[in-house]
C-alpha cells in the first residue's frame, strides 16, 4: 500500500476508534436503565422507599463502575490491538465484534 | 462493490451470530430466574394447582380420583389423565403436599422440552448445534413458556413427553425400538394431557411416512391400541369415572372471540417466529430437510391451539404451538448457515493472507450469506421482543403474585382457623398445603351445573344451612372472577347466609350471618339519619373517612354490572362539566340545624363511559334530589382510569361558610392534587371530610391515611 492510501487508512481507522470509544461510554447509562427495568419486572414495588429501592440503587452503583471498567479497558486496549494490528484481518475482525456487540446491546435497551 | 461486499459480509455474518450470543444468555437468565422464584414460593400461584395436588393427596391414600358421579360431597373434578398427578404422588408421601417439588417438576420439565427441541434440530441438520441451541432457547423466551413452566401443571410435563416422543421418532423412524419408545412417550404425554393427542402424533406419522410408509402405519396403530387399552383399562378400574372426568365433566363454553385475542396476542408477542415459520413454510419446501416433519407439527400445533377458546383457559394451550415456533426459527436458521465444518474452517483461516483460498471453502453466495445474517438479526430481535413480552406481562403480574406474603400469611391463618368443610376458590391451595381435602373444585363444578350436568341443590342448601365454617371468595381488582367460579344461585346463597368478615389480598373470607350482629336491611342501618347510598356485598373499604362500597351483581354476565346507587338523603345535585364519574349533593346537616353538608358519590363510571343518569348531565347545579332517588351505578373509575373493583366513593363533606362545596376538597373528587391539612382547614374555616358513620351508622375504623378493608356492619347493635 503506498504511504497516501495508508495514511487514508489510518484516519480512517482512528475515526472508527473514537466512534465506537464514544458509543461505549454513550451505551452505559442505557444498559444500566435496561438492567433496572429488568430488576423493576422481578421484584419492583410501589413508593420511594419499598423494599427493592435500595437494591435497585445498590446495583445502578455497581453497574456504573463494572460497565465504567469495561468500557475504558475496551477503549484502551482496542487502542493498542488496532496500533499493532493495523490494517490487518484482526484489526478488522476486532472492529467487527465490537461494533456486533455494541449494536447488539444497542437493540437490547430498545427492545427490552 | 462486489468485492468489498464480499470483505464484509464474514465479517456481518460473524457479528449477527454474536448478537446471538449475547441475547441468548440473557432470554435463558430470565426463564431461569422466574423459574426459581414460582418454585421456592410457599402458597398457590394458581387456580389449578390446588385440584392437582388434591388429587396426589387422595391417591396417595389410595382413593380413586375419578369419581363416576358428583352428587355428593367433594365436588371436584379430574379433567387431567393421571400422568402428572403420578408423578406428584410419590413426593406427596414422602414429604406431604407441598407445589415446591410440582412446579420443579414443571421447570425441569421445560429445560427438558428444550433439550429435545435442540436434538431434533441437530438431528434433522447434520449436527448443526447452534441452531439447535437457538430452538431451545427461542422456546425458553416465550412469554407462555415462562409463565407457566414456574405452575404446578399437567402441561410441562405432557409437552416433555411428546417433544421427547418426537425426538425418538426423528432419530430412529425405521427400526423397531424407535417405533415402540415413541409410541409409549406419545400415549404418556395423551395420558398427561389429552390434548396432546394431535400435534405430536401427527408430526411423528408424517415424519415416519417419508421414511417408511409402513413404519407410518404401524406408529398409528401402536398408539390407537395403547391409547385405547389404556382408556378401557381405566375406566373399568374406576367404574366410568374417567370418562365423566375427562369427557363429560370437561364442559366449557367457548368463544371465538377469544381465539381471536389469543392470536393477536401471538402475533404482537412473537411476529418474527410466525414470519420466520411462513417463510420456512412457503420457500422451505423440498430444500429444508426437516420440512416435512416441522410443517406437520405447526399444523397440528396451530389446530390444538384453537381450544385457547375454551372458557376458563389459558396460555397453556400456547405451549405446543410455542415449541412448533421455535423448531421452525431453529430450522431456518440452520437452512441459511454454512455448513458447521466448513464455517470453523473458514473462521480458523481468517489470518489466512490467501484470501481467496477462505472463500472457496464457502459453499453458499455473498448473498446467502447476507440473507443469513439477517436471519441471525431477526432471531436477536425475536429473543428481544419475546423477553420484552415475558418481563411486562407475566413476570410482572407473578411479581404481584409472590409480594404480599403478610396477607397470604393472614388468609392462611384465616383458612386454619376455620373447621372443615371450607369452601374456598382461588386460594384453596392454602387448605391442600395444610393436608386437607379440597370439599369443592368451584369453577368446574359451576360449568357443569350451567351445561346442566351437575345438580347444585344439595350444594345450595348446605350454604343455606351454614354447614361451612368459611368461605373464601376471590374479587380481582379488574376481573369478576368470581362469576365464573361460582354460579349466581350459589353467591345468592352465599348472601343471604353469609357475610365477608375479612379481606386479605383480594380474598374475601365469609363467614356464617351472626343472630346477634346488625346488618343493614333495605340500604339502611337501624336509627341512622340517612339510607345507605348503594350496596356492598363484599364489604367496604375505610380510606381516611371516605367509604369505597365494594358491590357485587350475582345475576348479570361479567362486565355488565349494575349496582345502583342512590341518593343517601333529600338535597340538592351539583355536577361540574369535566366529572365523567362524579356527583355531589347538598343537604340539611341532620346533626347540626341550620348547617350545611355534602355528600360526594364518585366512581360512577368504567371505561366505556359514565354511569350517571341522564337525569344528572354534566353542568347540572342545585337539581333537587329526594332520598333513595336512582343517582347511577358503581363503577371502575378512580382517579385517571386506575383498575379497581367495582365501587362506589363516598364521602360526606362539610360545607363552607357559605354552605357551598369548598374548592379545597374537590381533589376527593378528582384524586388529582392533595387534600388540605388541619392547619390550611382552619384557614380556610372548613371541617373537611366528616365521619360517615354518625350519618349512616355503619361501622368504621380508627386507621388514618391508607386504605382498610372493614365489612358492611350496622354501627348500633355492633358496639
Amino acid at each position: 500500500m503506498n504511504k497516501n492510501a495508508e495514511k487514508i487508512v489510518g484516519v480512517g481507522v482512528f475515526l472508527l476508534w473514537v466512534v465506537t470509544s464514544a458509543a461505549a461510554f454513550l451505551l452505559i447509562l442505557p444498559v444500566i436503565e435496561m438492567t433496572l427495568r429488568m430488576y423493576a419486572s422481578f421484584w419492583g414495588d410501589y413508593g420511594l422507599y419499598g423494599e427493592a429501592y435500595f437494591g435497585a440503587a445498590a446495583l445502578r452503583q455497581y453497574m456504573a463502575l463494572i460497565l465504567g471498567m469495561l468500557a475504558l479497558g475496551a477503549i484502551v486496549g482496542g487502542a493498542e490491538y488496532h496500533y499493532r494490528f493495523f490494517n490487518t484481518e484482526k484489526s478488522w475482525r476486532f472492529f467487527a465484534r465490537v461494533i456486533a456487540v455494541e449494536i447488539s446491546l444497542f437493540l437490547l435497551t430498545i427492545l427490552i | 462493490m462486489k468485492l468489498m461486499l464480499e470483505k464484509l459480509v464474514p465479517h456481518i455474518a460473524v457479528g449477527a451470530k454474536l448478537m446471538l450470543y449475547i441475547f441468548m444468555p440473557l432470554a435463558v437468565l430470565v426463564f431461569v430466574l422466574q423459574g426459581l422464584m414460582a418454585v421456592f414460593h410457599y402458597y398457590p400461584l394458581d387456580y389449578g394447582e390446588a385440584p392437582l395436588l388434591d388429587q396426589a393427596m387422595r391417591l396417595a391414600q389410595g382413593i380413586s380420583i375419578y369419581r363416576p358421579d358428583l352428587s355428593t360431597h367433594p365436588y371436584t373434578i379430574s379433567n387431567y389423565p393421571p400422568g402428572y398427578v403420578l408423578a406428584l404422588t410419590p413426593f406427596v408421601m414422602l414429604f406431604g403436599p407441598s407445589f415446591a417439588y410440582a412446579r420443579a417438576i414443571s421447570l425441569l420439565s421445560t429445560l427438558g422440552t428444550a433439550f429435545f427441541l435442540y436434538g431434533i434440530i441437530t438431528h434433522l441438520h447434520k449436527g448443526d448445534r447452534f441452531a439447535g441451541v437457538v430452538a431451545a432457547v427461542v422456546f425458553l423466551a416465550f412469554p407462555y413458556v415462562v409463565e407457566w413452566s414456574g405452575l404446578a401443571r399437567v402441561d410441562m410435563l405432557a409437552l416433555l413427553l411428546s417433544s421427547a416422543a418426537l425426538y425418538v421418532a426423528v432419530r430412529n423412524p425405521t427400526t423397531r425400538r424407535g417405533l415402540i419408545l415413541t409410541a409409549a412417550l406419545l400415549v404418556a404425554a395423551v395420558y398427561t394431557r389429552q390434548s396432546y393427542a394431535l400435534a405430536a402424533p401427527f408430526a411423528a406419522f408424517v415424519w415416519m411416512w417419508t421414511k417408511d410408509r409402513r413404519q407410518a402405519l404401524r406408529l398409528a396403530g401402536l398408539v390407537i391400541v395403547l391409547g385405547g387399552l389404556l382408556f378401557l383399562i381405566l375406566n373399568l378400574v374406576t367404574g366410568g369415572g374417567f370418562y365423566f372426568n375427562i369427557v363429560t365433566a370437561n364442559v366449557n363454553d367457548f368463544s371465538l372471540a377469544r381465539v381471536g385475542d389469543y392470536a393477536l396476542g401471538v402475533l404482537a408477542n412473537a411476529p418474527l417466529a410466525v414470519l420466520l415459520a411462513l417463510a420456512l413454510l412457503v420457500f422451505g419446501f423440498r430444500k429444508v430437510p426437516s420440512w416435512p416433519f416441522i410443517a406437520a407439527y405447526l399444523m397440528g400445533a396451530t389446530a390444538s391451539a384453537f381450544t385457547v377458546g375454551k372458557v376458563g383457559s389459558n396460555v397453556n394451550y400456547l405451549l405446543e404451538l410455542s415449541a412448533a415456533l421455535s423448531l421452525a426459527v431453529g430450522a431456518a436458521v440452520a437452512w441459511m448457515r454454512q455448513e458447521p465444518a466448513d464455517a470453523a474452517k473458514a473462521e480458523d483461516l481468517l489470518d489466512d493472507p490467501d484470501y481467496k483460498t477462505r472463500f472457496e471453502l464457502i459453499h453458499k453466495p455473498t448473498s446467502q450469506m447476507l440473507l443469513g445474517s439477517l436471519v441471525f438479526i431477526l432471531v436477536g430481535v425475536l429473543l428481544g421482543n419475546l423477553m420484552h413480552a415475558s418481563l411486562t406481562s407475566p413476570i410482572e403480574a407473578r411479581k404481584w403474585r409472590l409480594k404480599p406474603k403478610n396477607e397470604l400469611g393472614q388468609l392462611n391463618l384465616q383458612v386454619e382457623k376455620s373447621t372443615d368443610p371450607v369452601l374456598a376458590g382461588e386460594y384453596m391451595g392454602l387448605l391442600t398445603l395444610q393436608d386437607r381435602p379440597l370439599y369443592i373444585q368451584p369453577f368446574e363444578v359451576t360449568q357443569l351445573a350451567k351445561a346442566g350436568i351437575w345438580d347444585q341443590t344439595p350444594l345450595l342448601e348446605s350454604i343455606r344451612a351454614q354447614e361451612f365454617s368459611g368461605i373464601f371468595i376471590h374479587n380481582y381488582l379488574n376481573w369478576t372472577v368470581y362469576k365464573e367460579r361460582w354460579t349466581p344461585e350459589m353467591l345468592a346463597a352465599i348472601h343471604e347466609s353469609y357475610v365477608p368478615m375479612e379481606a386479605f389480598n383480594d380474598s374475601l373470607v365469609f363467614r356464617p350471618l351472626d343472630p346477634d350482629a346488625s346488618y343493614p336491611q333495605d340500604y339502611a342501618c337501624t336509627g341512622a339519619p340517612w339510607q345507605l347510598p348503594t350496596s356492598g356485598e363484599f364489604g367496604m373499604y375505610w380510606w381516611s373517612g371516605q367509604l369505597l362500597f365494594l358491590g357485587a351483581d350475582y345475576d348479570s354476565p361479567s362486565g355488565a354490572d349494575r349496582i345502583p346507587v342512590y341518593a343517601a338523603a333529600d338535597g340538592l345535585v351539583t355536577r361540574k362539566a369535566e366529572w365523567e364519574d362524579a356527583l355531589i349533593i347538598q343537604h340539611d346537616d341532620p346533626l347540626n340545624p341550620g348547617k350545611k353538608v355534602w355528600t360526594v358519590y364518585a366512581g360512577m363510571a368504567g371505561y366505556d363511559g359514565s354511569y350517571i343518569v341522564d337525569d344528572f348531565p354534566p353542568g347540572v347545579e342545585s337539581v333537587p334530589v329526594e332520598q333513595g332517588q336512582l343517582l347511577g351505578y358503581q363503577g371502575r373509575r378512580f382517579g385517571i382510569n386506575a383498575p379497581i373493583y367495582l365501587h362506589l366513593q363516598f364521602a360526606v363533606i362539610g360545607a363552607a361558610e357559605d354552605g357551598s362545596f369548598p374548592e379545597a376538597m374537590e381533589p376527593v373528587i378528582t384524586q388529582d392534587g392533595e387534600l388540605p391539612d388541619k392547619e390550611m382547614k382552619l384557614r380556610l374555616h372548613i371541617d373537611g371530610i366528616l365521619d360517615p358513620q354518625l350519618y349512616l351508622n355503619i361501622v368504621g375504623s380508627p386507621e388514618y391515611g391508607q386504605p382498610v378493608w372493614i365489612p358492611m356492619l350496622c354501627m348500633a347493635e355492633a358496639e
